[in-house]
């Protein structure tokens, strides 16, 4: 009822026909515009039905307060594999736990190229990284599920070795 | 075996035919494209020079052709070349980028096996049904008393003890196999199929849906030219066939057309070939990569339309 599209600019006329807005509220003073050039304020509000896009390195300093970087290709541009970031610019790495036991395990998805090289990158990280002696580096490769699966939660060391590779 | 009465049919019609209207059919070829003289075999005049010589290829929508969310890094391009189904010959008229998430996924054997079952079964209503005891007639009476016949005791002749007594968990139809597969497998379904279908180099591109003839024997050359197998399927964007190809396609049983919206993975791989055209390429992407990118969870409850 509100809008339909954001690019037409027949809002300010169905805003005065919305249910919300025919009685007036008592407590607050307000006013109905019909200017689009105040509609841009409004579609700040509206929930945006695409994921945008990275804005360019010019708008922001990276890594942002959260952490977040962006993909680099200049450093993965040489490796044998390929990691796509989620469609929220995320990195595809999820901590599973099985129904049937309390077993957690890292599930590393959207790989593409030599999934092999990569499962021994990550082997080889996590025996350097291990502190007790008597862990057991376990992984499995899904193929053509392009996964892997390693025994334990590591995300955040995967993740980090991840970014460090600028994926 | 309404398919099969219109094989047959088809059939009749097509060799009535090809003895009225293949002069007609070579006039178009002749208009369309000088090569194709020599593989013609008609010499009469051409009602539908002007019609043919009007199909123009739109070269500048091919070359300005740009990927919706542009893939991010160059090892993943993936390109096809565009051909034209107005002319005999495979003649190649552009070349275009798809889109690696639509035309270039891993092929997941798996995602494939299940969209094809799930079409095959949600719209399957198993009608089977055996009677149980209670339905079969007779079987009131105790056939003997219960001590004293040294026999085993038994109080109906219709339980599922006894030859042709009533089954005991027998089929009782009619029952719905129906299910929702989840959207993101019905989504990976249609990408797969596609991926799969150009890496088998069974996906073709073409600029529109025009053919010059409406003779059958047209496209079955054009097929058998650019071998492309027993069964064909066009896609368009649009759902309004054109005439010319309708006619042809009502007497070619396994060439079949389809919508941009019902394309689907089982009928992708019943046709040995697909042939998509710019628009249908161009609305199949903008689709499924609105899926892809869009806000929001992706997976939905489905409901029945009430």
């Amino acid at each position: 009822m509100l809008m339909k599209s954001s690019t037409d600019m027949m809002m300010p006329t169905s805003i005065l026909s919305c249910k919300h807005c025919s009685t007036k509220h008592p407590n607050y003073a307000y006013e109905v515009s019909k200017d689009p050039a105040e509609w841009k304020y409004v579609e700040h509000l509206l929930p945006k039905s695409f994921v945008p896009e990275v804005p360019g390195s010019s708008l922001h300093h990276y890594p942002t307060p959260s952490g977040w970087v962006p993909q680099q290709e200049e450093k993965y541009a040489k490796l044998p594999y390929y990691i796509s970031r989620t469609k929220n610019h995320q990195m595809p790495i999820y901590i599973k736990e099985r129904t049937d036991s309390p077993l957690k395990f890292t599930h590393i998805g959207n790989i593409s190229g030599n999934i092999w090289a990569l499962d021994a990158d990550i082997r080889e990280l996590l025996e350097a990284s291990k502190t007790d002696p008597n862990y057991l580096v376990l992984t499995q490769v899904h193929e053509p599920g392009r996964f892997i699966r390693v025994k334990g939660v590591h995300a955040d060391t995967i993740a980090q070795f991840l970014i460090d590779k600028g994926f | 075996m309404a398919f099969l009465s219109k094989g047959v049919h088809s059939m009749w019609r097509s060799t009535k035919l090809l003895q009225t209207l293949l002069p007609q059919v070579s006039q178009s070829f002749l208009c369309s494209s000088s090569e194709l003289s020599s593989s013609s075999n008609s010499e009469s005049e051409s009602s539908d020079s002007l019609e043919s010589a009007s199909h123009v290829i739109d070269t500048e929508r091919i070359r300005n052709r740009k990927l919706l969310y542009p893939p991010q890094h160059s090892c993943d391009r993936i390109q096809s070349w565009v051909s034209t189904l107005s002319r005999l010959q495979d003649d190649k008229v552009g070349i275009i980028d798809l889109h690696p998430s639509i035309f270039g996924v891993h092929p997941r054997l798996d995602i494939i096996h299940e969209n094809i079952k799930w079409q095959q079964k949600y719209k399957n209503i198993d009608f089977s049904r055996v009677r149980t005891r209670a339905e079969m007639p007779g079987g009131g009476r105790k056939p003997w008393r219960q001590k004293g016949t040294g026999r085993a005791r038994h109080g109906s002749i219709r339980s599922p003890l006894w030859n042709k007594g009533g089954a005991a968990k027998g089929p009782r139809g009619p029952t719905s196999n129906f299910y929702m597969l989840p959207f993101g497998i019905r989504v990976l379904g249609l990408r797969t199929a596609l991926s799969c279908k150009l890496a088998q180099n069974d996906l073709h591109i073409v600029d529109s849906l025009y053919i010059p003839a409406e003779d059958p024997e047209y496209l079955r050359d054009l097929v058998k030219s650019r071998a492309w197998g027993y069964s064909l399927l066009l896609v368009d964007d649009n759902d309004e066939v054109p005439q010319r190809l309708a006619n042809a396609l009502q007497q070619i049983p396994e060439y079949n057309v389809m919508p941009a919206y019902g394309l689907n993975v089982y009928s992708m791989l019943k046709h040995e070939t697909v042939v998509l055209t710019l628009s249908a390429v161009e609305k199949i992407e903008e689709r499924l990569l609105y899926h892809l990118h869009r806000s929001g969870c992706v997976q939905q409850k489905f409901r029945l339309p009430l």
